[in-house]
């Protein structure tokens, strides 16, 4: 809570009739010295008058709860006053969700509010594809002099989900094809037959072969194929130099926590198990699993851990991706596959994949275009063209990098480069 | 608070509120005669045509608007010179134009004409006002009822001003506010009017007879009494 503080915008008034009581002093008018009584009055009133914290209910409803990317949707916000106190001079301003604009209508609202009175107003916004998330609600109050004023913020969980199914993650073949089931060399339980053994003990009994021990009396063991499942996790860079984004649009690390949360649905729905890691100012690490609750844990991450913030972090936030990776590379057990998201507008994410690569991790990155190819755009297009370099030696160094231009789906992306991927 | 958002100017409904009042101090301060009326409705007319082009320029029609504003400000500037160089009694007049020029430039501060809204224009304005309210106390032209009530209109004025600029900064002008507003400048003007009773009330009880050694007294203690009140 943020204590009362005072305005102090009732001083110029009474400084202004206090001088006119000292020119009727001056002149001989005792009827100015009177004006000093308006001027005590109007000191003394925010004295009397207070604010305490308001108690408020902020509700929210979206017209569209699933949008298409680009649709208008509608919020009505309903504020109400739960305290036991009016509410003279109430100011709402609605927490957006940082990456949706405001087409129509304005969050901001003011009102005066009876305890348990409710108002309410709306706004329109463009969803933008990507989980979106509102914010707290943030409430000036105002005694009725305007003396003091508290500020206050409201959470209600509201979300816009402008995501949709991307079809096919591009995970890299050899382990993939094949979703979910990596068919391995050694034997073990499964449903494939791989061959047949001489019986050791600790056998499972419902594994070995009667037929053969009714024909022959030999005890032996029948292995079927092995199935592994791959085990993918999902890297976002969210590092302060991803903060950026085309004029207009929502930056890099929005486009990148969409990505990552369409991706994990694939990745998930092919029976896969998933994990979650961030190159950010937060650490942030979730095992690979799979299951209804893991899917749960991983949508609300990606939602709402601070590491994928929408707010940049402060300027002079500084990441260490070298550490970083370092770290991920001890929690990674062999065999796990990385997909990393990432705008590519730094070195360090770059030798960060090869490093991962190198420790035998095979990497797969998708890169949100955020650059501007416009080419008299000058030092944007500069940045393109480091970019394309970036991407040039992720791909020298056998890693696939897939580019995704931000204004086409994902899925659309993914389903021409499927070919190269898997080809 | 986040304070950028897109159309950071003055509250409309406080700013017309403002805008009322400075005019019905004038009106109240005028007394009879001398073509006050006249003038101010002059003066009003162009500020209104100042306002319409300000809106009208900034909503795009830019080849409209500005004339409009233009022609607004002469004849704003018509109105005040001619009010001051007409023959009349030259303490009615001179009493009267800081007003006159106070309310052009609270107008201003809150159409606005230029930028978001100024608190400093606004004080300016008022200020004018007030002037003319001491004035009026200095030519004896004003009984007590008069002078307190004009007090508290140029404090009202000057109120909902403030309160125009600060609801725009917070909210900005698309923003329903109304209530808010009204709510504030009922409070305000109440207090004005509890303070004016008050005074009456105790006038009911003292002589007239005092003399200004007793009034200088009780300036002292006004002002130490104030002093008590804010630290």
């Amino acid at each position: 809570m943020s204590d009362a503080r005072r305005t102090h915008r009732w001083r110029g008034i009474l400084v202004l009739t206090l001088g006119a009581a000292g020119v009727g002093l001056l002149a001989k008018r005792p009827l100015l010295l009177l004006l000093s009584t308006l001027g005590v009055v109007y000191a003394v009133y925010p004295r009397l008058s207070s604010v305490s914290e308001p108690r408020l209910d902020v509700e929210r409803r979206v017209s569209e709860e699933n949008p298409q990317a680009g649709t208008a949707v509608d919020v009505t916000t309903t504020v109400r006053n739960v305290g036991d106190r009016p509410i003279f001079d109430l100011r709402v301003v609605d927490g957006v969700p940082p990456a949706l604009a405001v087409t129509e209508g304005t969050p901001r609202f003011g009102t005066a509010l009876r305890p348990g009175e409710r108002a309410s107003f709306s706004y329109t916004m463009e969803a933008k594809r990507g989980r979106h998330r509102f914010e707290a609600a943030t409430a000036i109050a105002r005694d009725p002099s305007g003396g003091h004023e508290v500020e206050v913020e409201v959470e209600t969980e509201t979300e816009v989900d402008c995501t949709t199914d991307v079809g096919e993650a591009p995970l890299r073949s050899q382990t993939l094809d094949v979703t979910g089931q990596n068919p391995a060399d050694s034997g073990g339980s499964g449903t494939e037959f791989h061959q047949t053994r001489s019986y050791r003990r600790g056998d499972p009994v419902g594994r070995v072969d009667w037929n053969r021990y009714a024909r022959t009396g030999e005890l032996t063991t029948i292995e079927f194929r092995e199935e592994q499942t791959a085990s993918v996790v999902v890297v976002v860079d969210a590092t302060p130099g991803a903060y950026r984004g085309r004029e207009g649009e929502p930056h890099a690390v929005v486009a990148a926590v969409g990505a990552a949360q369409q991706l994990a649905e694939t990745v998930l729905d092919g029976q896969n198990h998933l994990g979650l890691s961030v190159f950010g100012r937060d650490d942030l690490w979730l095992p690979p699993s799979s299951g209804r609750r893991h899917r749960l844990r991983v949508q609300e991450l990606l939602a709402t851990h601070s590491a994928f913030e929408a707010r940049p972090p402060a300027s002079e936030t500084t990441v260490d991706v070298e550490a970083q990776v370092e770290t991920l590379l001890a929690r990674l057990s062999d065999n796990t596959q990385l997909l990393v998201v990432s705008p590519l507008l730094g070195d360090d994410v770059v030798e960060a994949v090869q490093r991962l690569e190198a420790e035998r991790h095979r990497v797969t990155v998708i890169s949100p275009d955020v650059t501007v190819s416009d080419t008299d755009a000058g030092g944007r297009a500069l940045a393109t063209i480091e970019r394309d370099s970036r991407l040039r030696r992720l791909r020298q160094s056998d890693v696939t990098a897939v580019d995704w231009e931000t204004s086409e789906p994902l899925s659309a992306t993914l389903r021409r480069r499927t070919g190269v991927v898997h080809g | 608070m986040n304070a950028t958002h897109s159309n950071p100017r003055p509250a409309p409904v406080s700013s017309v509120l403002a805008v009322t009042a400075a005019v019905a101090v004038l009106l109240a301060l005028a007394g009879e005669g001398t073509g006050v009326g006249t003038w101010l409705a002059v003066e009003l007319a162009g500020l209104g045509a100042v306002t319409l082009g300000a809106v009208a320029y900034r909503t795009g029609y830019r080849i409209v608007g500005l004339p409009v504003a233009l022609v607004g400000g002469v004849v704003c500037a018509v109105a005040i010179g001619g009010f001051g160089s007409q023959s009349g009694p030259l303490s009615e007049l001179l009493r009267l134009l800081p007003g006159f020029l106070g309310l052009a430039v609270l107008a201003a501060a809150l159409v606005p004409v230029r930028g978001d809204g100024s608190r400093s224009l606004v004080k300016l304005g008022t200020g004018g006002l007030f002037a003319c309210v001491v004035l009026a106390g200095l030519f004896r032209t004003a009984d007590v009822t008069l002078l307190l009530g004009t007090a508290v209109g140029t404090i009202v004025a000057w109120d909902a001003g403030e309160h125009a600029i600060g609801v725009g900064e917070q909210l900005g002008r698309r923003a329903t506010t109304w209530r808010l507003e009204a709510t504030h400048a009922v409070g305000t003007a109440l207090v004005g009017v509890a303070s004016v009773a008050v005074v009456h009330f105790a006038r009911g009880f003292a002589n007239d007879g005092l003399s200004l050694a007793s009034f200088a007294m009780v300036f002292v203690a006004v002002v130490l009494l104030t002093v008590a009140l804010r630290w």
